[in-house]
């Protein structure tokens, strides 16, 4: 008998206690287990074998209130550097905070809501740190760094709910509460803010420092170059070659393959490509010979035709140029290989020019053109596909070497002033790379900082 | 009308590029709309380039089929394939089911899946015809190559695993050391273009003479 | 008359007929798919956080995919899609789909057809929309920012988007809780800075092996969660999902080619060294 009423007792309060829970939790439907709950294992092995169980016990202790933990030093405030749609709620950890701790946060029209939930999160995220993208200079100098990951909790809300964007100058309330086994807990105060749009990001501060230090580098030396036209630049091979292979088809009495990419005009490196065009297409005016420029963007067509009958132009031939030997082939990138690929075999050109961004059919391309014997110079910033023409093509330009194309082949005071600049910008990166390095060797990160976009 | 060919131009690319240059620093509503208006403005010019590329490309076959130029069969069969192809899609559409659908999946998908395929084929015979150490530095990098072509695939891992731990060394550091160094010297080469394209020194994007 | 001197076995081997070494080629690449070895497919820490991220997520979270290749890249690319689709339909996950190459999007819609045959429960525009191509690349990830349905009215099968439950809660990128790119070229450079970056949206790359070089400076910088590098990496990925399909098929052809290449150019480059010290030592015996 003693035994059965505590059976029964253990029964009834686990089903209190289940029915309390579903009361307290807001979306969780409670599922009564198909077979009730069972008693204490050793409460079980003693009823094993009864026949009859009656047992009489006292209640089972009451379990422990559950205390959640509030925050501290909440504030609700604008979002910087933002277009007028965010607010940021800020607070210092609950004491007594644990991982099954849970934060959410609503927003609401008035003091008193409709609340809507906007989102919640542990207390293990949401560390200012990780989200503190939003407030530049706070960490260049490394101040609080190790609160900002471990006592600051930062939550950004861009939304009133619904996905519908919160409204510059409006004044919205924010509830934050604490949750924790299925206990709520909301913090004394409503805060309100009204989200307003800035002009100005200050997180980019230091990307606008760096932009116009570089640009003003770059515009220095350019003004330096019209007083002293004489600035040294290294011997590029690729573009000594140029002549080369010009010549070599003019003896060989075969045409010149140039192609200018497979990028469109807004990539610059078919600006560049096309730049050293212009000078290809004066040269083999002045040597007579004819020059193929398959293209694959039409917008690039147009341009490429006008370069080149300008370089006919100034070389003084301008009856030789062809209209026709510019041309569109197809946008799409193996029709275009296996295009250029037969005109390769078909006209046997005894020059190839590989100029501007490729793909994949770069091997294809200079394969077949090395399987012709043509003389092979190829110039590409896309670092994925210069092993292949390395390995296949005579000369390659590497990189920004064909940017350097421009200044180079023309020796132009602007554009070689420009270069200097390049190289001015470069030297700064290398020894900022080097000082970065061996200052975080040491634990000193705030030079990181420096060079991060913040927002 | 000179002004339109050369000046106006430049004064636009100033224009334009100071002001997206600008743009990036104010995170205000303004900006945003002007951001996403420009850039639905150039999807529709880029939609454009589609009929002027079509144009040329029938310009181009039929006066090769008019001159009887060189190779004017592949022009033929280039133009009856685009105009079939359009009709088809117009009728039709390319989605699957439909004549457009079936040539796309039994003529275009086989012929340029063949085409990737045949770098494979090609790989083989650049890099036998073409990776030889003739030097001390080129010995080092054909090494590394070795390392990483066994080790990216299930036969290093079952010769040893410390060969696609060392493969995946080599892409992690030196490899990617030099990537990086690419991409960065790539990178300020492009900044310094697009200056010199903001402040009218470049002007190759006109086509022409300087 | 000057006897003509038969070149050597060296000589013949370094100029071997390129015709010989494709015929190698197809072999390796055709035995091993008829004779399968079944050689071991290590997961690699790359592919693993791109399936743990969709893993870990919780049920019905927003996941982007962006189907950037053609047909030529379908090999690679193809398998770790349909792969990486799967996962996010068993996991119940919504997901928007995108296509910025012209020639893409069909072979998205096949995927879709296979893996509906597979769960026909998975219904368009509830648990999935595809949006199709939009022409302008960089452009078309910048106007995603603001939303799908304004960049893409209709969906791949003509349906306006506005409507569409699924956009209802999932219109633009900055709403996704993980992003995946698949990638033939380097529009996942842009998709990087104009749009993760922007919308603070972790992104996994699936990539094919020549580009996958380019994509490791972003992983290290932890701009990408993980990489599927190639059709390895669509080999692990179907590992993981415990699914093997095409890519896990082809491992043992790709692993023979790679060592065909590698005896090749060892061979090559041993034959290099004894034909320049066969030339020094007949030039010293003309001395």
């Amino acid at each position: 008998m003693r035994n059965l009423i505590r059976l029964a007792t253990s029964v009834a309060i686990a089903l209190t206690l289940l029915l309390c829970s579903a009361a307290f939790s807001q979306e969780s439907d409670v599922e009564l287990p198909d077979e009730p709950l069972a008693a204490e294992g050793d409460e079980l092995e003693a009823l094993e074998g009864a026949d009859m169980v009656i047992g009489l016990e006292p209640a089972a202790d009451e379990p422990p209130a559950v205390e959640v933990p509030l925050p501290t030093h909440v504030t609700v405030s604008d979002l910087p550097n933002d277009d007028g749609t965010g607010l940021v709620v800020e607070f210092e950890k609950a004491a007594g905070e644990t991982e099954a701790l849970t934060y959410t946060v609503s927003v609401g029209a008035g003091p008193d809501g409709p609340w809507r939930e906007i989102g919640s999160f542990p207390a293990t995220k949401k560390w200012k740190e990780e989200v503190g993208h939003y407030f530049p200079g706070f960490f260049w100098f490394q101040k609080g760094r190790a609160d900002m990951s471990s006592r600051f909790h930062l939550f950004v809300i861009q939304d009133q709910g619904d996905n519908v964007p919160l409204e510059t100058g409006i004044e919205y309330f924010v509830k934050l509460t604490a949750s924790l086994d299925g206990v709520s807990r909301d913090y004394a105060e409503t805060l309100s803010a009204a989200p307003a749009e800035q002009w100005f990001d200050t997180g980019r501060t230091n990307v606008l420092i760096l932009a116009v230090l570089f640009g003003a580098t770059v515009l220095y030396f350019i003004a330096r170059a019209r007083r002293d036209p004489n600035l040294f630049i290294r011997k590029i091979s690729g573009l000594d070659a140029v002549d080369e292979a010009i010549g070599r088809a003019t003896e060989m009495g075969k045409p010149i393959l140039y192609l200018n990419g497979m990028s469109s005009l807004a990539d610059l490196s078919t600006l560049a490509a096309l730049n050293i065009l212009g000078r290809v297409a004066r040269r083999v005016a002045n040597y007579e010979s004819k020059l193929t420029v398959p293209c694959r963007d039409p917008i690039v067509l147009t341009v490429a035709q006008e370069i080149v009958k300008a370089g006919y132009t100034d070389a003084g031939r301008p009856d030789a140029y062809n209209a026709d030997d510019i041309f569109f082939l197809t946008e799409d990138q193996f029709s275009y290989a296996a295009a250029v690929c037969g005109i390769m075999m078909r006209d046997k050109p005894a020059a190839n020019f590989f100029m501007g961004y490729y793909y994949a059919e770069s091997l294809i391309l200079a394969e077949t053109g090395a399987g012709t014997g043509a003389i092979q110079i190829a110039g590409t910033d896309a670092s994925t596909q210069l092993p292949f023409f390395v390995t296949t093509c005579d000369y390659t330009l590497i990189g920004e070497e064909l940017y350097a194309a421009s200044a180079y082949l023309s020796r132009e005071p602007l554009v070689l002033g420009s270069l200097k600049g390049q190289d001015m910008a470069k030297v700064f990166m290398m020894v900022m790379i080097i000082i970065g390095t061996l200052l975080m060797t040491f634990g000193v990160i705030f030079i990181k900082d420096l060079f991060k976009a913040l927002g | 009308m000179q002004f339109i060919r050369k000046q106006f131009p430049v004064m636009l690319a100033f224009v334009m590029g100071m002001m997206m240059f600008i743009r990036e620093f104010v995170p205000a509503k303004f900006s945003e709309q002007l951001y996403y208006g420009f850039t639905d403005w150039a999807i529709v010019i880029v939609g454009f380039s589609a009929v002027f590329a079509i144009l040329s490309l029938l310009h181009h076959h039929m006066n090769k089929v008019r001159k009887r130029a060189q190779g004017y069969g592949y022009s033929i069969i280039t133009i009856l394939a685009f105009i079939q192809m359009i009709t088809l899609s117009l009728i039709f559409s390319v989605r699957p089911g439909t004549p457009g659908g079936w040539e796309y999946q039994w003529l275009f998908v086989p012929m340029q899946a063949t085409m990737f395929a045949t770098l494979a084929f090609f790989i083989a015979s650049a890099a036998f015809r073409a990776f030889r150490a003739r030097t001390w530095e080129a010995l080092a990098l054909l090494i590394a190559g070795l390392i990483v072509m066994i080790g990216r695939v299930p036969i290093g891992e079952f010769i040893s695993p410390h060969l696609s731990t060392f493969a995946d060394w080599i892409m992690n550091n030196p490899s990617m050391a030099g990537f990086r160094g690419i991409i960065l010297g790539v990178a300020l080469a492009q900044i310094a273009i697009a200056v010199r394209i903001i402040f009218g020194i470049e002007r190759t994007y006109m086509g022409g003479g300087d | 008359m000057e006897k003509v001197q038969k070149p050597s076995f060296i000589e013949r081997f370094l100029q071997l007929d390129r015709r010989i070494i494709y015929t190698l080629v197809a072999l390796a690449v055709a035995i091993p798919l008829l004779f399968p070895m079944g050689l071991p497919i290590k997961v690699t820490p790359e592919v693993q956080s791109v399936y743990d991220m969709i893993e870990d997520l919780p049920e019905g979270s927003n996941i982007l995919i962006s189907a950037d290749f053609d047909p030529a890249s379908m090999p690679e690319l193809y398998p770790m899609m349909k792969s990486v689709m799967r996962h996010i339909v068993r996991k119940h996950h919504k997901l928007a789909i995108t296509v910025l190459w012209p020639n893409g999007p069909n072979l998205v819609a096949q995927c879709i057809e296979e893996l509906k045959l597979e769960y026909p429960e998975w219904t368009n525009t509830v648990d999935y929309v595809f949006l199709g191509y939009q022409v302008g690349g960089a452009i078309v990830i910048i106007s995603v920012g603001d939303s799908f349905s304004d960049t893409f009215p209709k969906d791949y099968y003509g349906a306006s988007t506005a409507e569409m439950p699924i956009i209802k809660e999932f219109n633009r990128l900055g709403q996704a809780d993980y992003m995946v790119m698949f990638e033939a070229g380097n529009s996942g450079d842009w998709w990087i800075v104009y749009g993760t970056e922007v919308h603070d949206v972790p992104v996994g790359g699936g990539v094919t092996a020549v580009v996958a070089p380019m994509y490791y400076p972003y992983l290290q910088a932890k701009q990408l969660n993980g990489i599927i590098g190639g059709l390895k990496g669509a080999a692990e990925y179907e590992k993981l999902t415990e699914v093997p399909a095409l890519a896990t098929a082809a491992m043992d052809s790709q692993s023979m080619v790679h060592a065909l290449i590698f005896v090749a150019i060892v061979l090559a480059n041993i034959f290099a060294l004894m034909f320049v010290g066969q030339k020094r030592r007949q030039a010293r015996e003309e001395m």
